[in-house]
């Protein structure tokens, strides 16, 4: 009984003072937000960021954001999807490598990669790749399910 | 004697026989036998000579059939560099570019016409590129306008179709060689700009197209322009002459070699079209030495001299090379310049004289200077150490006469812009530690190598402090203990194990002292100091020897070994406790293949120099294409990757940054040996993995460490390469935490010895400092306890 009135009294009291008081700011843990579809955008300036202080060394967060992809690479990257739909796998795992020098994080460069090593029967090859499109692309993401659809498939065949 | 019985004496046509027979004893029937076999031994030898003749004549007509028909010369196999990408958004200054065009020949202009050709306007650079044929397609000429700010394009616009993203052609950076190290660029005649043809034609053979390989005419024609010239301004010889004593035989001066040399001109002529022997002889003759190789035919001295392909060169040049035919040695441009410029325009003259060209062009073409380039080195391969990385690859896959007589192009991942950077370091500053820690001069020795990240194509590759040394390739050949270096293999077998160490697991730095083969082993750390219990990324950061060692004597051997072979090292490697601080031994290059599987995020890839080999005929022969495999979860490479920044940010590494500015992310790790005998580092910015080692031959003492020593280098390597930040995204399955590393406990940003560390999750600590409680957190505490859970 006595606990109840405790409640009771502690209910009401929390309700009243919840409008006057503000609460401090807290430490806030940096989550990645949901990563948009890959789109050709500008390049950036280099990071001009104050230097960070020991102690304090902290994962990108411009990375995490979105997967930039310069107008360079994702013109080469439809070159070479044209030529392994043209069953030019050679030739398109060649102009894949092209983008992989411009834009080496890019998960959509292994994608082709594997791709044309899978049309070619490599399959070793395209399943490795897809595992390196795989950790360089965030869960949710366009090239990231169709990385997962292509490695189901290799590993199938295999 | 029966038979003489049968004869009687009486008989009258005895007696005339006899009578007969008796004149012809005496002196005049003599003579007549005499001559009869004299002529009969003259007949018989003329016929003798005619069959010998004839025989000879067809066996000289196959032999000329033959070697003209059959593969003509040992062509070398010429090695390119990687071909220059460039993109909106490349680090890239200016210079470096105007370096690379320059290399390649382009030539500065106030206004672009052409392929080849590039302009400068403050930060604005018009540049017309070269075709080029490629694995992937043909790279068509285009004008582009470049704009730099900063260190990069910023901006290109290009009236081709790719517009944005320019690609140049390869360097040519060596070869290999035929025995007799000749080198030729074959050309076909139908490329050769036609004022080549009409100035050479002019000079050495004006009746090319008339005669049948022997030309009297044009000896008594050569004859008389020498007379009027007062000099030797034109040959007796027809171009075929000259085609077959080149071609098929010595320079000895003889009569009878001339007389052959008539001979087989005539059957080249009787067997081959005047065009074919012309575009024979624009390949075969000899223009040029370049230190041992032997410059031969137009398209290579094209290349030699101006480094421009032929059909690019202009009137000026091509008489130049003209007049050279003569005497390659003799007017050679750059020891003999006036006189270069004397044949030159006497080459002018005479094609003017022959209506070729008119006075007015003549006297244009007069006006210019040699325009020919810096004069090449000696060296038969600028980049020695690195070419010799290309052979070995290619012995697994060609014969060596192949090799060295196929033409075969070998398109390789070396960039020479990486490689001049790496050079330059390396000399300068080997050269200011010698100076500052006064070392006798010379007596350091370096090695360094320089991969791209991720796709584990070698960049740029030095066994030498000196450039273009050819010598003993310490970076391929030279194994050295690699001391600390090893350590973040340690440190990955242990990550390897979430369960049981996290970066903030605490390691006891104290004194340890094992039995080890028979013997006492006791690691200590370099400052001879102990540090108690540190966190696993601290102990990494300051590379404590006693920490690291415990460590991996918790881990396992056996783990560790296994990590550093999964790294990528396959070298012999010795399981005792001591290869826990580096006493295994590696090359330069060896330890670069570890250091790409950290910074490709755990993916090994072979570290690769060619990247396609093409055929004479620029056909695609051969590719090497990128293959990765993944040995470490990135998760877990995360992590390490974490503890190698600590390194470079608050560890042995800092110094870095005295060298590259502070906002760029660096990784990387020192290494010492026993006695400070080899100084390592080995790390990586953005786009490059880069290794430095620097030690004495003769594995002496050295008055540094591998942050005094190698890092320098390293670092500014870096600077120079304009390199950016380590890419550092937060992997699935890793998450970060304030902790407390001291008391094992989650904690808050700002409170006191709190760290944000990665973790794997359900590996992070689970205790909760004081300082963890937020505000308000207490209160809540008293309401859960109120409320229960009910």
């Amino acid at each position: 009984m006595i606990r109840s009135a405790a409640r009771l009294v502690a209910i009401v009291a929390v309700l009243a003072l919840a409008g006057c008081v503000s609460s401090p700011p807290v430490p806030v843990e940096t989550r990645p937000p949901v990563v948009e579809e890959p789109r050709a955008e500008p390049p950036q300036e280099p990071d001009r960021t104050p230097p960070r202080t020991p102690g304090t060394i902290r994962p990108d967060q411009q990375t995490q954001e979105r997967e930039q992809v310069p107008s360079a690479a994702a013109g080469l990257i439809a070159q070479g999807w044209r030529q392994h739909n043209a069953n030019n796998h050679e030739v398109a795992l060649s102009i894949a490598e092209r983008a992989q020098r411009i834009e080496p994080r890019n998960p959509e460069v292994y994608l082709l990669m594997a791709s044309a090593q899978f049309d070619l029967y490599r399959l070793d090859s395209a399943e490795q790749l897809a595992r390196r499109g795989l950790s360089l692309s965030r869960s949710g993401t366009r090239v990231n399910g169709q990385l997962q659809r292509l490695l189901k498939r290799v590993v199938a065949a295999q | 004697m029966p038979a003489n019985l049968l004869v009687d004496p009486q008989d009258p046509l005895l007696a005339t026989r006899k009578r007969a027979k008796k004149p012809r004893r005496k002196t005049p029937p003599r003579k007549s036998t005499f001559r009869t076999v004299l002529r009969r031994g003259v007949v018989f030898l003329l016929l003798v000579s005619a069959l010998v003749g004839v025989i000879g004549l067809v066996l000289l007509d196959t032999f000329v059939r033959s070697k003209f028909e059959g593969v003509k010369w040992a062509l070398p196999a010429h090695v390119y560099s990687r071909s220059l990408e460039i993109y909106e958004g490349l680090p890239l200054r200016q210079d470096q570019l105007r370096w690379e065009l320059d290399q390649l020949g382009y030539r500065v202009v106030s206004r672009v016409t052409g392929p080849g050709q590039y302009s400068v306007n403050g930060a604005r650079m018009d540049l017309y590129t070269r075709k080029f044929r490629f694995m992937d397609g043909d790279e068509a000429a285009q004008a582009v306008t470049l704009t730099f700010s900063g260190n990069r394009v910023s901006d290109i616009v290009g009236t081709g179709s790719h517009g944005t993203l320019v690609r140049l052609e390869p360097m040519i950076i060596g070869g290999i060689y035929p025995e007799h190290l000749e080198d030729r660029v074959l050309v076909r005649l139908d490329e050769v700009p036609t004022y080549l043809v009409q100035g050479l034609l002019a000079v050495e053979d004006q009746d090319f197209y008339k005669h049948l390989g022997v030309s009297p005419k044009g000896i008594l024609r050569a004859l008389v322009s020498n007379i009027r010239a007062g000099a030797t301004v034109q040959g007796g010889s027809t171009i075929t002459q000259q085609l077959v004593k080149n071609f098929y035989l010595t320079h000895e001066r003889s009569l009878a070699r001339k007389g052959m040399e008539a001979i087989m001109a005539v059957l080249l002529e009787i067997h081959y079209g005047k065009d074919q022997i012309l575009e024979a002889y624009l390949n075969e003759v000899y223009l040029g030495q370049a230190g041992k190789r032997a410059i031969h035919g137009f398209g290579m001295a094209s290349q030699h001299l101006f480094r421009q392909p032929l059909r690019e060169l202009e009137l000026h040049q091509l008489a130049l090379m003209v007049g050279m035919v003569k005497g390659a040695s003799y007017y050679d441009p750059w020891r003999n310049p006036e006189r270069a410029t004397a044949r030159r325009n006497l080459v002018l003259d005479v094609m003017t004289d022959q209506g070729a060209i008119s006075t007015g062009v003549a006297a244009a073409a007069k006006g210019r200077g040699l325009d020919i380039a810096p004069q090449p080195g000696t060296a038969i391969n600028p980049y020695p150490d690195y070419l010799q990385l290309v052979r070995e690859q290619l012995a697994r896959d060609y014969r060596q006469e192949d090799l060295q007589s196929a033409g075969l192009r070998i398109f390789t991942h070396l960039d020479p812009q990486v490689q001049r950077q790496m050079q330059s370091s390396v000399a300068s500053v080997v050269g200011s530690l010698e100076k500052g820690y006064k070392v006798a001069n010379g007596q350091l020795q370096a090695a360094s190598v320089v991969v791209r990240t991720g796709t584990g194509e070698v960049l740029a590759l030095t066994g030498n402090r000196r450039a273009g040394f050819v010598g003993f390739n310490r970076a391929v050949d030279a194994r050295r203990q690699v001391g600390s270096t090893i350590k973040p293999a340690v440190y990955l077998a242990a990550l390897n194990q979430p369960r049981s160490y996290t970066l903030g697991t605490l390691v006891d730095d104290a004194p340890l002292s094992i039995r080890s083969g028979g013997q006492q082993w006791e690691p200590r750390n370099y400052n001879r100091e102990s540090h108690g219990l540190v966190p696993l990324y601290l102990a990494l950061g300051n590379s404590y020897n006693q920490a690291t060692a415990r460590l991996g004597l918790d881990v396992g051997l056996d783990r560790v070994v296994a990590t550093i072979r999964a790294l990528g090292f396959e070298g012999p490697m010795d399981k005792v406790p001591a290869l826990l601080l580096g006493s295994v031994e590696m090359s330069p290059f060896e330890v670069a293949a570890m250091y790409h599987t950290i910074a490709a995020e755990g993916f090994y890839s072979p570290l690769r120099t060619i990247n396609a080999v093409y055929t004479a005929e620029h056909e695609p022969l051969r590719r090497y294409p990128f293959n990765t495999e993944q040995r470490f979860s990135p998760a877990t490479m995360h992590l390490l990757n974490y503890g190698l920044q600590v390194v470079m940010r608050e560890g042995t590494g800092r110094t870095a940054y005295r060298r590259l500015p502070e906002a760029v992310t660096l990784a990387g790790k020192t290494g010492t040996t026993n006695d400070q005998r080899d100084s390592w580092f080995a790390g990586f910015a953005d786009h490059y993995v880069g290794v430095v080692w620097v030690g004495r031959d003769d594995n002496g003492k050295m008055p540094f460490t591998g942050a005094t020593g190698a890092l320098q280098v390293w670092a500014d390597m870096m600077a120079g390469l304009n390199v950016g930040s380590v890419p550092f995204a937060q992997p699935d399955g890793v998450e970060y935490y304030w902790v407390e590393p001291a008391t094992q406990s989650l904690s808050r940003e700002g409170c006191q010895g709190a760290r944000y560390l990665p973790y794997i999750p359900g590996s992070e600590p689970t205790r909760r400092s004081p300082c963890f409680q937020r505000p308000g957190e207490k209160v809540i505490d008293w309401f859960q306890e109120l409320f229960g859970n009910d």
